[in-house]
Formats: structure tokens, C-alpha cells, sequence
């Protein structure tokens, strides 16, 4: 479609203009990705003094961890202008996309890849790695089993993205965005890095209905741990995707079309 | 500068504080959102200490101990950490204006500092309070059973909160000296979460990184008040603090003066 093409070349030119700065890139990738370990590191912490959590070891939480920042992070370098969308609605700028021939999320999001983003799925990849390897070589998985959870993360994203999408578009009647963010992304995530069972019971019902992040990863790996679940859990990660998905751009359409504009 | 005297002066930053709380009413029904997340937060925190305690707390530290001790850190973050970014100086210097901050006539590091008391008034009441009161129900309160604990918390929470801003003051003028301010705040917040002790006790951290983080100026912002409120520390959990209050504030008028120099180098 001719979308997907225009989308590619403006994501291209965005790319090889960051590319300019090869160095910079590569620092702040690499800062970005220490920071974000402080995560893991913490979790580290209490893993060694605790050596489980909820009948969950720390290789097994590693998996979580490592599925959920690496869905987040993707998220997050693919769709940034989204995380900080208020800013379109209180500028006036939004504007400026309506009145272009394209679909206005699309332009939002060729519009900046925040690639240094990638330091988080880099340092997540990286427990993840360390901990499918303690978990291969403990005979408790599989191969087939790394790339499934692999694929879910991939497709964690898009779960990752529903949300944030319709987040924002609570933007086009109260004008912000951003802190409703911390409300729907930051803690969701954060407790998508630990097994759902420890929650109170409203939580883990938040968590796996309107801001789905037990889907992303504890739904699936749940199954593929033996710890619970059948087969049906790992389908429900693209089926959780398609509806969040779904949902989400519909919402996303619904408030363009009742969006009032600052009146310029 | 001193071309303002010292009634006049404490007039002008009372009235900075009172606007900047003033500004803070007027945006209440969003920053509800936001204390309903700290609440999630805190509830996930405390669920996951429950999950790794079930057979035992350990340390100083029973179960009870860890969801007060989490719970007390979510509502004080507020008043500690949670500032605006670098008190406003990286915006201020991302757009020039802090050339016209630096040449009032009132000493910037004092302006910077008085004008985020009035935030500070405003999320103690309108954040912390409510958080406290929300969490309380949850998890309880601790009564403190020697009195002289109240006058401990009181002065451990001043200098925390003190701290907080002097951290925030020197990493928002830090962009005088560094290309990408965005590190210098992620850096801060990244150091807070690690050291500060708000999830994790600072001496429960493994190896080398308990002593480390107990002596950091973080571990003022949260580990040492809430060790005073849970009274399992005494007045010697007031001696950190109170070394970083001072040490901090040497380096924050220091570093004003380094920056007003080369503000006026660069001809800004």
C-alpha cells in the first residue's frame, strides 16, 4: 500500500539522519541500556536473599523481565512521538497532520525513531539470554521454547502499543496525555517484570483486561514453564494483540473525529 | 549580588514559594492521575515483598516492617525525588532564559531553591498526605512508641527533602558543563532507584553496594527517614543527612559560581 511505502522512506531518511551522529548513537544507546539494567539490578537484589518468588526462581523472573522490557522498548523506539502526544494536542500541532492526504497515526509514527530506546530491549535481551540459557541448560526448556517466547515478546509490542495508543488519544478531550502514561505504561510494566500470582486479585484482573500486560509475557511463559495454563495461553498473546490492536485504533479514529482543535 | 537587603529579600522568596503552590492548585484534578499510579505502584511493590517474604522476613525486617517500609517510601518520593527535572534549569538553559535568570538581582541558587518550596508545600499536602492516608489502610500505620522518634522523623523528612533539591539543583546546572542534559537526569533518577533504598532496604543491597548506597546522599531521601519511622534506627540515622546537607550545599554555591562565570564568558 502506498502508506506502507511512504511510512518505510520516511522512517529511512529519520534513520539516516540519526545515523549522522554515529557515535552519539552508539553512546546513548549503550548509557541508556546501564541505566535501564538499575531495573534488573534491583530485582537481582532481592532474588539473592529471596531465592523465590511466588514459587518463581530468578532465572525464570529473568525470562519476564527480559520479554517485557524488550516488548516496552520496542515500543518505545517505534512510537515516541505517541508516549509524548499531549504535546500535539496542546501546540496546535496536531493539526498539521489532519491536513495532510495520510493517515494521521502513520505520519505520527514515521516521524522519529528513537533508536537509543534500544538500550532497554539490549539490556533486557540480555537477561533474557542469560537466564533461557541457565533454564536450557536445567533441561526445563527448549529451544522451540526460546523463539516462541522470542516471537511473544515481538508481539508484546503491538500489546505495548494498543496501550499507549489509547492512552493518548484520552488527549483529544482532556489535552493530556503524558502523565496518564505513568498510570497505564509505567506501572503495568513494572509489574509485568514479576509473576502476576503475587498481586492482589483487583490487580491481576487490571492487568489482564484493561491494560493487558499479562499477556505479553506471564500468560505464555506461565505454559511453557509448567507452571500452569495449556496450549490456549500461547495463543492468547496475538489474540490479546489483535484485540488490543483493534480496540485501540478504534478509539484512536473515534477521538480524531470529535477532536476540537485549538481554533487557530 | 546583593543588591537586595535582607527583609526585602526574604519577602521575594516567600512570595516565589507561594506562587509556584499557588500554580500547583490549579492543576489538582490531573494530579489525581498521578497519585492514583503511585498507588498502584506502591501496592505492586508491597505485593511483591509479601510474595518474597512468605517464609520469613529477614534482617531488622519482618514482614509488616517491609509493606510500611515501601509504603512510607512511595508517599515521601513525592517530596524528595519527584521534582521538576534539574528544578527547571535545563529547560532555562535549553532556551537561553537562564541568562536572564542569572542577572536578577537575587542570588539564583536561593531563587531556584525557594520557588521549588512552593512545589514541595504542595506535594506534601496534596500527595504525600493522601498517599499516606491511602496506604495506611492498606498496610497500617506505625506508631511510633518512643516520643522522641516524632522529633527524629520530623528533622530526617527536612533533610530529605532538602537534599532532593540540592541533588536536583546540581544536576540541572550540570548542564553548563555537558552536551546531552537528558543523561545527567536519567542518570539522577537512575542512581535514586538504585541507591535510595525506596524498594529495596539499603542494607539488605548485596556485597559492597549496602555500604556505598548507606553513605550516598540517596539513601538520605528515603532509607533513613523511613529507618526513623519504622524506629529501627535512632539519631544516628540523621548523621548521612546531615553531612550531605552541608556537603551538598557547598557544592551547589560553588558550582552557581563556576556557572555565573561561564555564563558571562560565553557572553550569554
Amino acid at each position: 500500500m502506498a502508506a506502507i511505502r511512504l511510512y518505510v522512506q520516511l522512517v529511512s531518511a529519520s534513520l539516516r539522519a540519526q545515523m549522522q551522529y554515529k557515535v552519539d548513537f552508539l553512546v546513548s544507546l549503550f548509557f541508556d541500556a546501564i541505566l535501564q539494567s538499575v531495573d534488573f539490578a534491583l530485582l537481582a537484589a532481592i532474588m539473592l536473599r529471596f531465592p523465590e518468588i511466588a514459587g518463581w526462581t530468578i532465572y525464570e523472573i529473568g525470562i519476564l523481565y527480559g520479554m517485557s522490557w524488550i516488548a516496552m522498548s520496542l515500543y518505545r523506539t517505534l512510537a515516541p512521538e505517541l508516549h509524548d502526544f499531549e504535546a500535539y494536542i496542546i501546540q496546535g500541532t496536531f493539526d498539521s497532520l489532519l491536513i495532510r492526504p495520510w493517515p494521521t497515526l502513520m505520519v505520527l509514527l514515521s516521524r522519529n525513531l528513537e533508536l537509543r530506546k534500544l538500550g532497554g530491549a539490549l539490556q533486557g535481551f540480555v537477561v533474557f539470554w542469560i537466564s533461557t540459557n541457565h533454564l536450557l541448560a536445567a533441561g526445563r526448556i527448549g529451544w522451540t521454547d526460546v523463539l516462541i517466547m522470542l516471537g511473544l515478546a515481538a508481539i508484546g509490542t503491538l500489546i505495548a502499543f494498543s496501550i499507549s495508543l489509547a492512552t493518548a488519544t484520552f488527549a483529544f478531550w482532556i489535552g493530556r496525555s503524558d502523565d496518564l502514561q505513568t498510570f497505564t505504561m509505567f506501572a503495568p510494566i513494572t509489574a509485568s517484570q514479576y509473576p502476576l500470582t503475587v498481586f492482589p486479585g483487583w490487580l491481576k484482573g487490571l492487568l489482564s483486561s484493561i491494560l493487558p500486560v499479562a499477556f505479553i509475557n506471564f500468560v505464555p511463559v506461565q505454559y511453557l514453564l509448567g507452571k500452569g495454563g495449556s496450549v490456549w495461553s500461547l495463543a492468547s498473546s496475538p489474540i490479546a494483540a489483535c484485540i488490543c490492536l483493534t480496540v485501540a485504533y478504534s478509539f484512536w479514529r473515534y477521538g480524531e473525529r470529535h477532536y476540537h482543535s485549538t481554533g487557530s | 549580588m546583593g543588591s537586595i537587603n535582607a527583609a526585602n529579600g526574604m519577602r521575594v522568596f516567600a512570595l516565589l514559594a507561594q506562587k509556584a503552590f499557588r500554580r500547583n492548585l490549579q492543576y489538582r484534578a490531573s494530579h489525581v492521575v498521578t497519585n492514583i499510579a503511585s498507588i498502584i505502584f506502591g501496592f505492586i511493590y508491597v505485593a511483591i515483598w509479601q510474595a518474597a517474604t512468605a517464609s520469613g522476613g529477614t534482617g531488622d525486617y519482618s514482614a509488616i516492617h517491609f509493606a510500611q517500609y515501601v509504603a512510607f517510601n512511595q508517599s515521601m518520593l513525592w517530596i524528595t525525588i519527584f521534582r521538576q527535572n534539574g528544578l527547571g534549569i535545563p529547560d532555562a538553559i535549553r532556551t537561553g532564559a537562564i541568562s536572564i535568570e542569572m542577572m536578577r538581582p537575587i542570588d539564583f541558587h536561593a531563587m531556584s531553591v525557594t520557588r521549588e518550596l512552593g512545589n514541595v508545600w504542595y506535594s506534601f499536602w496534596f500527595r504525600t498526605l493522601p498517599l499516606a492516608v491511602v496506604f495506611s489502610l492498606a498496610v497500617g500505620v506505625h506508631v511510633p512508641s518512643r516520643p522522641e522518634t516524632y522529633a527524629l522523623l520530623f528533622a530526617s523528612i527536612i533533610l530529605a527533602a532538602y537534599v532532593g533539591l540540592c541533588l536536583h539543583y546540581i544536576t540541572g546546572l550540570s548542564g553548563f558543563w555537558t552536551i546531552r542534559s537528558q543523561w545527567a537526569i536519567q542518570f539522577l533518577h537512575a542512581a535514586h532507584f538504585g541507591l535510595s533504598g525506596f524498594m529495596v532496604p539499603v542494607d539488605l543491597l548485596p556485597g559492597a553496594l549496602a555500604p556505598i548506597a548507606a553513605a550516598s546522599p540517596f539513601a538520605a531521601l528515603q532509607y533513613y527517614p523511613a529507618r526513623i519511622y519504622l524506629e529501627l534506627s535512632g539519631a544516628e540515622a540523621l548523621l548521612w543527612p546531615i553531612f550531605w546537607s552541608l556537603a551538598l550545599t557547598v557544592i551547589c554555591r560553588t558550582m552557581t559560581h563556576f556557572a555565573r562565570r561561564k555564563l558571562e564568558v560565553q557572553g550569554g
